[in-house]
């Protein structure tokens, strides 16, 4: 890409895909069901490749305003965790929101994969 | 930490029964149609919640019980919106192409909520579903889990993740049942979430 830094937002389909490529933060909010063919798909793990490419020390996703993710959405994550974990040079942390479902019960498992993963949670 | 989930694999390929029915919805869905509308824009979840309308239900069997509970309401609402959407994906994905009709039902009792999706497929189809369901039943379904995560999108076209999930995270029961038609080499699929009100 030649723009390292992005903002989607599709108005129609109520999702916005943020990347702030000064301080490493990719934000993702709304309702996501992406799927494989998708421009919000390939938009997703183009900057994920570029993230994990830079390796930055420290990378911040931001899915706390991110009420609805589908399975596959929950897969490019879990892709891209594995990738920064395998790099080993790169600290991820997750802000989620312990009101959104999807997050409490299956992004924390991610944790497993990579235990060095932080989660900072917006709520007590 | 890896946590044991606790399921009788004996049960699986066996329909669920219905418990005490208070409230059912059905919703009759044109395949044509809604393949169509998919491929060009994908699941309309932000246009319509089956979640909410499961939460409705509750609402009336337990009056008042949620009032005072906004979490436990989203908990609800999201979580039946997780599990439809991902059967009806799969439905719309895995429908044999002369399938006309899919068949989506939320069935709300004092227990549980059953989520189930019921669209043609091919034989062939079927015996894909099986060495799944095989995989899923000689597996701890948390290893599997774990190793879905780790082979994530490493297969083309499928996260593999969303019925693991199902099982996994929202700790609820699956059943498969399959029903032979007249037409040989097609099948009517059937695929039952059963989700415990109390998990939530």
């Amino acid at each position: 890409m030649n723009n390292s830094s992005g903002f989607t937002k599709n108005k129609s389909l109520s999702y916005s895909i943020h990347y702030d490529c000064e301080n490493e933060i990719i934000s993702l909010s709304g309702k996501l069901h992406l799927m494989q063919r998708e421009k919000a798909f390939h938009e997703i793990l183009s900057w994920f490749d570029l993230v994990i490419s830079k390796e930055p020390p420290r990378v911040l996703l931001d899915v706390s305003e991110l009420d609805y993710l589908n399975s596959l959405g929950i897969s490019i994550i879990a892709k891209f965790v594995i990738r920064a974990r395998d790099k080993k040079s790169i600290h991820v942390a997750v802000k989620a929101s312990k009101k959104i479902t999807w997050q409490t019960k299956s992004l924390v498992n991610l944790k497993r994969i990579m235990p060095s993963l932080e989660f900072v949670f917006t709520d007590p | 930490m890896a946590t044991k989930y606790d399921f009788n694999p004996r049960e699986f390929l066996e329909p669920l029964q219905s418990q005490d029915g208070f409230s059912e919805a059905n919703f009759l869905l044109n395949y044509q149609l809604l393949k169509t509308e998919y491929d060009k824009n994908g699941l309309l979840i932000h246009r319509f919640s089956f979640g909410e309308i499961a939460l409705q239900f509750l609402k009336i069997i337990y009056v008042s019980y949620l009032d005072k509970d906004l979490l436990a309401e989203a908990e609800i609402r999201q979580s039946v919106d997780y599990i439809a959407n991902e059967l009806l994906e799969n439905s719309i994905k895995y429908s044999d192409l002369t399938a006309t009709k899919i068949k989506l039902e939320i069935n709300v009792a004092t227990q549980y909520i059953t989520v189930s999706s019921t669209n043609l497929i091919s034989e062939n189809r079927r015996n894909i579903f099986l060495d799944y369901i095989r995989e899923i039943r000689y597996s701890d379904p948390s290893e599997l889990y774990i190793k879905q995560l780790e082979q994530s999108l490493n297969d083309n076209d499928k996260s593999g993740l969303g019925l693991l999930s199902i099982i996994h995270d929202y700790k609820a029961e699956i059943s498969w049942k399959f029903t032979s038609t007249a037409h040989d080499f097609k099948v009517l699929s059937c695929v039952i979430v059963q989700l415990p009100i109390n998990s939530i």
